[in-house]
């Protein structure tokens, strides 16, 4: 019984393998030339507008980066500037804290007292 | 005409010579593209860019190897990249499939022969070969489909896939190997 399993699957694989002769061919298409011809044109086309548009993207190409440069360089001297004005304030809020707490004048009583 | 002349003189732009071209070689591109996907349709279209591609890139045909040759390059990279695009298409539709959106459809082929049991067990066994050399590596499927379907010689198939005799006779036999063991193993599952 195993045997003849064994067997009948050789002879479908032998069969299967033979069956490549059986593939059909394929003829001529007598309108592949006229689609052809019709595709490369409209691809030739369509190929030169957007060359038009990759012109405008090269000269586009350097007034982004200088644009993209201004815009970098306006963000760090804000960023600094800003930066400035967060000290100064911080100085400013360290003296009224210091003044209101009257830790400014060094000859107070009560740091007299801790000495 | 001459394979050099009809190369020069689709270079300058004769039209003549391409429909030439194309009528000369349309049967080969044809056929072998369709070893590979297996689909009338895609054939044609896989045809269709092959001939786009001789038309865009004869200017660069330097002579090296026959046209032919040449021309069986292009189509065996068509046809593989279509069935790269399809396999991907078929993940993607998949993915779809499981997530609700669409259903996918089994296309039977008609019979249309005098026998049909018969041309339908002829069908039925070459669509299983079909797919087990698409389950072969891409060299392998490459080699044994030029070689076994097209008939290509192996200096040829060495030509196309850029590779040496010896090893296309070594992949066509590991080919041939790894078919008999994935026919075997199907029809085991399946008798």
């Amino acid at each position: 019984m195993k045997m003849n399993k064994g067997k009948k699957i050789q002879e479908e694989v032998e069969k299967t393998l033979h069956s490549l002769d059986n593939i059909e061919d394929i003829d001529a298409n007598p309108f592949l030339y006229t689609r052809l011809m019709a595709e490369i044109s409209e691809r030739q086309e369509g190929t030169l507008k957007p060359k038009s548009n990759l012109v405008g993207i090269k000269l586009l190409r350097p007034v982004f980066f200088v644009l993209l440069f201004l815009v970098n360089l306006v963000s760090i001297i804000y960023v600094f500037q800003s930066g400035e004005s967060q000290i100064n304030y911080r100085d400013d809020y360290l003296s009224a804290f210091a003044e209101e707490y009257s830790l400014d004048n060094p000859n107070d009583e009560f740091l007299e007292l801790s000495e | 005409m001459e394979e050099k002349e009809l190369v020069e003189n689709i270079r300058n732009g004769d039209a003549s010579a391409f429909r030439n071209l194309v009528d000369e070689y349309q049967v080969k591109v044809l056929n072998v593209s369709y070893r590979f996907v297996n689909n009338r349709e895609d054939t044609e279209d896989i045809a269709q860019e092959v001939f786009i591609e001789v038309h865009r890139s004869i200017e660069g045909f330097r002579g090296d190897s026959k046209l032919s040759t040449w021309i069986y390059r292009i189509t065996v990279s068509k046809s593989l990249d279509f069935l790269r695009m399809k396999s991907r298409k078929k993940r993607f539709g998949k993915m779809k499939y499981l997530n609700g959106e669409e259903e996918t459809e089994e296309q039977i082929p008609a019979s249309n022969t005098v026998n049909p049991e018969k041309e339908l067990e002829n069908q039925d066994r070459i669509r299983v070969l079909m797919n087990a050399i698409g389950t072969l590596s891409e060299n392998q499927r490459v080699a044994f489909t030029l070689s076994k379907i097209d008939e290509l010689s192996y200096k040829e198939i060495a030509e196309v896939l850029g590779s040496t005799i010896s090893s296309v006779e070594s992949l066509i036999h590991r080919a041939k190997v790894n078919l008999r063991k994935k026919l075997y193993n199907f029809y085991k599952k399946n008798i």
